[in-house]
């Protein structure tokens, strides 16, 4: 069926759900102002982009009901003989959403990235278009038996995203600040990614790379604040 | 798209008015060019036409000046991820 890891440790139960609430919130208000731009402009890409976004949106909210699931499961019925068959069936109820919800959020998440990379690279190959959604697909069913490979491959295309916007920050010469944030929040995605790798050494990397992703979301929210008060 | 914010901001940094002839240097366009924008601003009612001491001015309006608003931060938006 997959292998079913734990990495939160219980103090931080539900915790890391509600910094992902946020995080859809974000991504679907960079959804819609990138609707909004695609209605002004008519450029498909836009529109790609906006898609990109909701991608990631439908990951985390994937990963949400996945981790609801395992943080609080049902409570098993205390009637003799029935406990063992209750439990058993839960068990296995449990680990179909498991799968089946991570496969989802891994799935969901990459073909977000490369999105992205697709649209901020400007790139006109569309014709790698179906191949790069397939490797996608591959890598996540191998994260099924091996979780770090969706995280290193995350880790290599958050890199690629900050990469870009550091150099689009670089090449802004004034108001600065909207760019800056946007490099940073992708830098602190793209760490916090690294740090997801090595949750089964300690939980705490579990804790230190969801407090990143959290902030690299927060640093999305504000740049996003500043643009609409302006 | 950007021609038209061009020709909007021409008219807000005049004060809001402007002498056609003076819009057709700042937006560094052909007359021909410039008088089918201004054609199509005209439709969408962003500006208008006025006369003032037997001259045309071309005027713009609260729509044109919405409009440069919402054009202005989906530029920021667009430049944010260098879209």
């Amino acid at each position: 069926m997959g292998v079913r890891f734990v990495f939160s440790p219980k103090w931080f139960y539900g915790i890391d759900c509600i910094f992902e609430i946020v995080s859809v919130i974000v991504l679907i208000l960079l959804a819609w102002s990138t609707y909004r731009l695609y209605k002004f402009t008519k450029n498909k890409h836009h529109l790609y982009f906006g898609a990109s976004f909701i991608a990631l949106a439908l990951g985390f909210i994937a990963k949400i009901l996945t981790n609801v699931e395992i943080y609080y499961p049902e409570a098993i019925i205390n009637t003799m003989g029935a406990k063992t068959v209750f439990t058993i069936t839960a068990i296995i109820h449990s680990s179909i959403i498991f799968t089946a919800g991570y496969f989802f959020y891994r799935l969901f998440l990459l073909l977000g990235f490369l999105g992205l990379i697709f649209i901020i690279t400007h790139s006109k190959e569309y014709r790698w278009i179906p191949l790069t959604v397939f490797f996608g697909f591959i890598i996540t069913l191998f994260s099924t038996f091996a979780y770090y490979i969706f995280h290193i491959t995350a880790a290599v295309l958050l890199f690629y995203v900050a990469y870009y916007l550091y150099k689009n920050w670089r090449k802004k010469k004034k108001k600065k600040i909207v760019p800056l944030l946007t490099f940073l929040s992708f830098l602190s995605l793209f760490i916090s990614a690294i740090m997801f790798i090595f949750v089964i050494v300690n939980s705490y990397f579990y804790v230190l790379a969801e407090v990143l992703q959290f902030l690299g979301f927060l640093l999305l929210l504000i740049a996003y604040i500043i643009l609409i008060r302006k | 798209m950007d021609i038209i914010s061009d020709i909007l901001v021409a008219i807000q940094r005049k004060g809001g008015i402007i002498k056609p002839t003076h819009l057709l240097y700042k937006a560094n366009l052909s007359h021909k060019l410039m008088n089918s924008y201004l054609e199509e601003l005209l439709g969408k009612e962003l500006i208008g036409k006025v006369e003032k001491n037997n001259h045309q001015y071309i005027v713009i309006k609260d729509q044109g000046l919405d409009f440069l608003e919402k054009f202005n931060k989906l530029r920021e938006f667009q430049d944010a991820f260098g879209l």
